[in-house]
C-alpha cells in the first residue's frame, strides 16, 4: 500500500482533532472542535472531496480509514461532553453538596391480577404444555347437561333443589364444570383432550373454606386406549410442575363420582399434610353412551380440581371469603 | 363414621399398627379422616361415600379388611332359643300382626317379638363400645338396636308391644296434619307423604326416621316387637328433609340398605338379647315382603382384558375371582369371567365396570403404571389470548382485578345503570344464599360499586378495580338466559380532580381497549362516543355511551357515591361483541423518514362545540400530508368569556416522499382555520 500524502493527511487530523478534544475545557470548546473536524466545512469532509491523487483501488480503503477517523474523533467528543456536558456533574464538580440519590424512585403504581384468575391461567398453561385445549361452556345449565348426561340418577341428592341454585325446574347455575365435558362431547368426536376452568355454584354456608361461588377446572381426554395409568401420569406431571417438585408426593384414593368409575379423590402432600385437590375418574361408560360415542372403541378419563384450593395453598391464604371482598389490601399483593 | 378397632377384631383377625390400618382403609376408599384413642381401643373416623351404605356397619368395613389382608371373615352367630307360645299360651301370630298398606315404600317389614324383660342396663362391654363411637348407651334393649346398627349397618326399632295398640302393625301413608311425637322431643305435623308405622290409634313411628314417644321402650316394658325393615331411599330422605328430622337410621335407609339384612340383624339382636338377659323369644318372624324384591341381582361378566386395559395394570390370572370372592361375589363359572352374582348388599354394583373398579380398588388405583399421553400441539386461541391481554392492559393502567359475586342487583339509581344495557328483566335463582342476591347480574355494576364502598370505608383514597365476567340476558323467544362477556372498571378518589381529569382517565381506559383490540380498523363504522341524556343512573350530564355499527357497546359515567366524599366513575364494556369485531391479521405499513412539522393550534369556540364536532371537521377537512391531530387541553375562563371555552389541539404533518416545507404547511393551516370559523364559528387565538 502506497504512503501516500492523503492518507497521511488524515493520520495528522486525527492526532490534532484528539488532542484538541483533550484539551477542550467546556462544551463549548468541544462543539467547536465538532464543527472544525466533522463539520459540513469540517477538515475531514474537505479532505474527502479531494481524491484526485488516489488511484481507484485505493479510494475505497481511505474512505474507510476516514471513517475510522470519524469514529474516534465522535467517540473521543462523546466521552468528553459526558465527562464535562451535563449539569448536574458540572454541578458536583463545582460543588461539594451533591444531590440526594438516595431518594425514592417514582415507580408507577401498578395493578394486579386476582389471585384466583392467577392460579387458573397457571393451571391452564401448564395444562396446555400437556396438550389441553381451554373449553367454554355457560354458567346457567340445563339439567341435561349438568345431570342427566353425567349420569346422575333423577333421584340423586346431588339434583336435590336445596342443594343448588335452580332458575327454573329446568334451569341452573352450573354446579360442576363437569358439564362442559357433556358439551363438548355432544359436538366433538374424540380423540377430545380439553380443560374448561370457570366458576360454579352451590348454596354452601359460609365459611373459611366454602363459598357458594367457586373456581373449578374440569380436564377430560377420550381416546383409544387411555388407561387408568395415564390419568394418574397426567396429574402426577401436572403437579411436578405446579409445585416445581419432582418428588412431590400425590394419591389418587378410591372415591365416587356418578359421572367417573373408577373414581379417585386427588390428595396432595403439601404444607405437611395430605390435601384434597379434587376428583378423578375414568369416564362412565354411560356417559360416553349418552353422548353416543362408543365405550368399547374409546376409552377416556376427567378430573376436576378446585381453584380456590390451589390458590389458597400457593399463597397461604386462610380463609376463601378474602376472594370475594375485594380488599385493595390483599389484592395488590399478588401483582 | 366411626369405627372402634376392637370392634372390627369381632369380625376379621388383624395384625397392623393404626397408622397402617387406617393408611390401607384410606386407600380402599374408606378415607380415615381422624384417629381417637379410647382406652385400649382406638376410634377411626371413616368418612363413607354415598354409594357404599354397606360400608355403615363394623361387618362391612371388616369385609373390606379381609379382602386387602386375605383373612377371611369370622361367622356371625345368629342362634338363639325361643318358645313355641308365651305365658298365655298365645303364639307369635296370635299376638300381633303386619299390614302393609303402602308396598312401594316399604318394601319389606319383618317383627319378632320377645316377652318377660325386665329393662336393665347394659353390659359393660356393649356399654363401652357404644361410648367409643359416641353413643350414650340408654337401656339394654334400646342399646342392643344401636349395637347391632353399627355391627351390620342395619336400622332396628323395638316397640313396646303392650303400647301397641291392638297389637297390630301397619305401616301407611301419614294422614294430613297427623301428629306424631317423636323421642328425640320432637312434635311433627305429617302429611300424606310421610310414611307412618301405626297402630289402631296412630303413627308410632315415622318410617326409617324415628320411633314415636308413645310405643317407646321404658323401664316397665316387659314385652317387645323388634321390627328389621327395608324402606324405599328416596321417600325417607324427602320426609326427612321436609320435617328437618334426621338420624343413623334414615342416614342409611336414604342409601338403600341390603334387602337380606333384615333378616339377620333381626335374629343378631335376638341372640345378643338372648345372651345378656332372661327373656322368651317367640319362636318364628312375622313378615311382609315386596314381590320380587328379593330376587337375586343379574350375574355380570368381566372381561380381563378389558379390566386390563381400562385400569393399565397387568393383572395375574386368577386374581380378579380372588378379589370378587372375597368381597362376597359367586360364580358358577370357573375363571375370572365369571358371571358373577354380586351380594345382596352390594346395591351399587350391576355393570362390568363397576367390577373393573372393585378391581382396581383393591389392587390399588395408585399402584398403575405410568402411562405418557402422545405429545399433541394445542390450536392457539385468539379470543383467549386477547382477552387475556385485555386483563394485562388494566393491570397497566394500576387497576386491581376484582372478583364478584354473579348474583345482584345495584342499589337504588344505579339500577338504571344495569338497565341501560337493556338486557331485559333479570333471570332469578329460587333460593338465593342472601335477600339481595336473588338475581342473576345484568351488568357488573352491583358488585364492584359494593367492593368500592368497602374500600374508601378502610380508608383507601384511591381504588381502582376491575373485573371481566359474564352477565345474563333475558332475550325474547331464547328460553335460557344470553350470557355476555363484559369488562368493567371503576376509578374512586377521595380527592376531586379539577377538569374532568377522572373522566378522562376511565374513558381512556375503554378507549385503550378498543385500540388494543383493533375494533376501530376493521369496519366501515368507527366506535363513537356521545353523549346520554340524563336517567341514565350516572350523575346528570357526565354519561357517555359508546356505540358501533348502532349498538350500544359500552359506557362511561360519574357514580354518585357522595356520602364517600370525592369522585366516582365508572366504565363497562360488551367485551364479547368487541372481541367478536376484533381484527386478526396485523401488517406493516410504511412510514416516512422525512422531518415532521408540527402545529399547535388554539381555537376560542361557543361552549356548544364540542370536541367531536371540532374533530370531525378537522378529518371532513382532509388536509394534505396530515400525519394526525391530538387534544391537549380545554380552558374557560374570564380571557376566554363567558358561555365560550378554548380549545388545543396538535397537528402532525409528514410527507412520505420528502421535507415538507413550512409554507405548504401555511397553507393548509389556514385552510383549516377558514373552515373551523366557518362552519363551527371557531377563532383562532394567536
Amino acid at each position: 500500500m502506497s504512503q501516500d500524502g492523503s492518507f497521511s493527511d488524515l493520520d495528522a487530523i486525527e492526532k490534532e482533532a484528539l488532542a484538541a478534544v483533550e484539551a477542550a475545557g467546556d462544551a463549548e470548546a468541544l462543539d467547536l472542535v465538532r464543527i472544525q473536524v466533522l463539520g459540513k466545512k469540517g477538515s475531514l469532509k474537505q479532505i474527502l472531496r479531494n481524491l484526485g491523487g488516489l488511484t481507484p483501488e485505493e479510494r475505497p480503503l481511505f474512505g474507510a480509514r476516514a471513517n475510522v477517523v470519524k469514529e474516534k474523533v465522535q467517540a473521543a467528543l462523546d466521552e468528553a461532553k459526558s465527562r464535562l456536558g451535563s449539569p448536574a456533574k458540572q454541578g458536583a464538580a463545582k460543588s461539594s453538596s451533591a444531590e440526594d440519590l438516595t431518594l425514592p424512585g417514582l415507580m408507577p403504581e401498578r395493578g394486579s391480577r386476582h389471585p384466583v384468575r392467577l392460579v387458573m391461567a397457571r393451571m391452564s398453561r401448564i395444562f396446555a404444555s400437556l396438550g389441553f385445549e381451554v373449553a367454554d361452556g355457560p354458567e346457567v345449565e340445563d339439567e341435561w347437561h349438568n345431570f342427566t348426561g353425567l349420569n346422575i340418577p333423577a333421584d340423586h341428592i346431588a339434583r336435590d333443589p336445596s342443594e343448588n341454585f335452580f332458575l327454573t325446574d329446568d334451569l341452573l347455575m352450573r354446579s360442576q364444570t363437569s358439564t362442559v365435558q357433556v358439551r363438548v362431547m355432544e359436538n366433538s368426536q374424540p380423540p377430545l383432550r380439553i380443560i374448561s376452568p370457570g366458576k360454579v355454584f352451590r348454596p354452601d354456608e359460609v365459611d373459611a373454606t366454602h363459598h357458594y361461588m367457586f373456581h373449578q377446572l374440569e380436564g377430560l381426554v377420550v381416546d383409544e386406549g387411555m388407561t387408568f395409568g395415564h390419568l394418574k401420569t397426567t396429574l402426577l406431571t401436572f403437579f411436578q410442575q405446579l409445585l416445581q417438585d419432582e418428588n412431590m408426593k400425590l394419591r389418587l384414593r378410591p372415591s365416587f363420582f356418578p359421572f367417573t368409575e373408577p373414581s379417585a379423590e386427588v390428595d396432595l402432600w403439601w404444607r405437611g399434610k395430605w390435601m384434597e385437590m379434587g376428583g378423578c375418574g375414568m369416564v362412565d361408560p354411560n356417559v360416553l353412551e349418552a353422548v353416543n360415542i362408543d365405550p368399547e372403541k374409546y376409552t377416556g378419563f376427567a378430573f376436576g380440581l378446585g381453584v380456590e384450593r390451589v390458590t389458597m395453598a400457593s399463597y397461604n391464604i386462610p380463609d376463601i371469603r378474602y376472594f370475594t371482598e375485594n380488599d385493595v389490601r390483599f389484592l395488590r399483593q399478588f401483582s | 363414621m366411626k369405627v372402634s378397632v376392637d370392634w372390627l377384631r369381632d369380625h376379621v383377625d388383624f395384625d397392623l399398627k393404626i397408622e397402617e390400618l387406617s393408611h390401607l382403609l384410606t386407600m380402599c376408599g374408606l378415607n380415615c379422616e381422624g384417629i381417637e384413642e379410647h382406652g385400649d381401643d382406638h376410634v377411626l373416623e371413616l368418612e363413607v361415600t354415598s354409594n357404599r351404605p354397606d360400608h355403615l356397619g363394623h361387618r362391612g368395613v371388616a369385609r373390606e379388611l379381609s379382602c386387602l389382608l386375605k383373612v377371611p371373615l369370622k361367622p356371625l352367630n345368629l342362634d338363639f332359643e325361643t318358645v313355641e307360645a308365651n305365658t298365655s299360651g298365645l303364639a307369635l301370630d296370635e299376638i300381633a300382626s303386619i299390614v302393609v298398606d303402602d308396598e312401594e315404600r316399604c318394601g319389606r317389614y319383618t317383627a319378632r317379638v320377645a316377652e318377660g324383660l325386665k329393662i336393665s342396663e347394659s353390659p359393660d362391654w356393649i356399654r363401652r363400645r357404644l361410648e367409643a363411637i359416641g353413643l350414650r348407651p340408654i337401656n339394654l334393649v334400646v342399646d342392643l338396636t344401636n349395637y347391632v346398627l353399627m355391627d351390620l349397618g342395619q336400622p332396628l326399632h323395638a316397640f313396646d308391644l303392650d303400647r301397641l295398640e291392638g297389637g297390630e302393625v301397619i305401616v301407611r301413608r301419614a294422614q294430613r296434619m297427623e301428629n306424631f311425637s317423636a323421642i328425640d322431643g320432637s312434635e311433627h305435623e305429617l302429611d300424606s307423604e310421610d310414611l307412618v308405622i301405626a297402630d289402631q290409634s296412630g303413627a308410632a313411628a315415622l318410617a326409617g326416621i324415628m320411633g314415636g314417644t308413645r310405643t317407646e321402650v321404658h323401664e316397665g316394658t316387659q314385652r317387645i316387637l323388634l321390627e328389621s325393615a327395608w324402606f324405599e331411599p328416596v321417600p325417607v330422605r324427602s320426609s326427612s328433609r321436609r320435617l328437618i328430622l334426621a338420624s343413623d337410621s334414615s342416614y342409611r335407609f336414604e342409601r338403600r340398605l341390603d334387602v337380606e339384612a333384615c333378616e339377620t340383624a333381626s335374629r343378631r339382636f335376638m341372640h345378643l338379647l338372648a345372651k345378656e338377659s332372661e327373656c322368651s323369644i317367640l319362636s318364628g318372624c312375622l313378615e311382609v315382603v315386596r314381590d320380587g324384591l328379593l330376587d337375586q341381582a343379574e350375574p355380570i361378566a368381566i372381561r380381563p382384558q378389558r379390566a386390563s386395559s381400562l385400569l393399565g395394570d397387568v393383572i395375574p390370572e386368577g386374581e380378579i375371582s380372588s378379589i370378587l370372592s372375597a368381597l362376597g361375589f359367586t360364580t358358577e363359572g370357573d375363571d375370572d369371567s365369571g358371571p358373577w352374582t354380586p351380594p345382596t348388599w352390594r346395591v351399587d354394583c350391576s355393570r362390568e365396570a363397576d367390577l373393573i373398579e372393585e378391581i382396581g380398588r383393591i389392587r390399588g388405583l395408585d399402584q398403575m403404571d405410568d402411562r405418557r399421553m402422545e405429545v399433541r400441539a394445542v390450536p392457539e386461541n385468539a379470543r383467549s389470548d386477547k382477552t387475556e391481554r385485555v386483563h394485562e392492559y388494566l393491570v397497566g393502567a394500576s387497576y386491581h382485578e376484582a372478583m364478584t359475586i354473579s348474583f345482584g342487583v345495584a342499589e337504588g339509581d344505579f339500577q338504571a345503570i344495569e338497565n341501560w344495557w337493556n338486557l331485559g328483566e333479570h333471570w332469578v335463582v329460587r333460593n338465593p344464599i342472601r335477600a339481595n342476591e336473588g338475581s342473576l347480574r345484568k351488568s357488573l355494576i352491583p358488585g364492584l360499586l359494593t367492593s368500592v364502598r368497602g374500600n374508601r370505608t378502610h380508608g383507601v383514597d384511591e381504588v381502582r378495580l376491575f373485573e371481566v365476567a359474564n352477565v345474563f340476558h333475558r332475550r325474547d323467544g331464547v328460553d335460557r338466559p344470553v350470557e355476555k362477556n363484559h369488562v368493567a372498571w371503576v376509578l374512586s378518589r377521595a380527592q376531586e380532580e379539577k377538569n374532568l381529569q377522572s373522566y378522562r382517565e376511565v374513558r381512556g381506559v375503554a378507549d385503550g381497549i378498543l385500540d388494543l383490540l383493533r375494533v376501530a380498523e376493521s369496519g366501515p363504522l368507527t366506535p363513537s362516543w356521545s353523549p346520554v341524556g340524563d336517567g341514565a343512573g350516572f350523575v346528570p350530564g357526565t354519561t357517555a355511551a359508546l356505540s358501533f355499527s348502532g349498538e350500544q357497546i359500552g359506557l362511561v359515567g360519574r357514580v354518585d357515591l357522595d356520602d364517600l366524599g370525592g369522585e366516582t366513575w365508572y366504565g363497562e364494556l360488551d367485551l364479547g361483541y368487541l372481541l367478536d369485531q376484533s381484527i386478526e391479521d396485523v401488517r406493516f405499513s410504511e412510514f416516512s423518514r422525512y422531518p415532521v412539522i408540527t402545529r399547535d393550534l388554539n381555537f376560542v369556540v361557543s361552549d356548544e362545540v364540542l370536541w367531536r364536532d371540532l374533530s370531525s371537521e378537522i378529518d371532513a377537512a382532509s388536509l394534505e400530508h396530515l400525519e394526525s391531530r391530538r387534544f391537549i387541553d380545554m380552558y374557560r375562563g374570564k380571557q376566554v368569556g363567558q358561555g365560550r371555552k378554548s380549545m388545543t389541539f396538535s397537528l402532525t404533518f409528514r410527507a412520505a416522499d420528502r421535507t415538507l416545507t413550512h409554507e405548504e404547511i401555511d397553507q393548509s393551516v389556514e385552510r383549516l382555520v377558514g373552515r373551523l370559523g366557518e362552519k363551527l364559528q371557531a377563532e383562532l387565538r394567536s
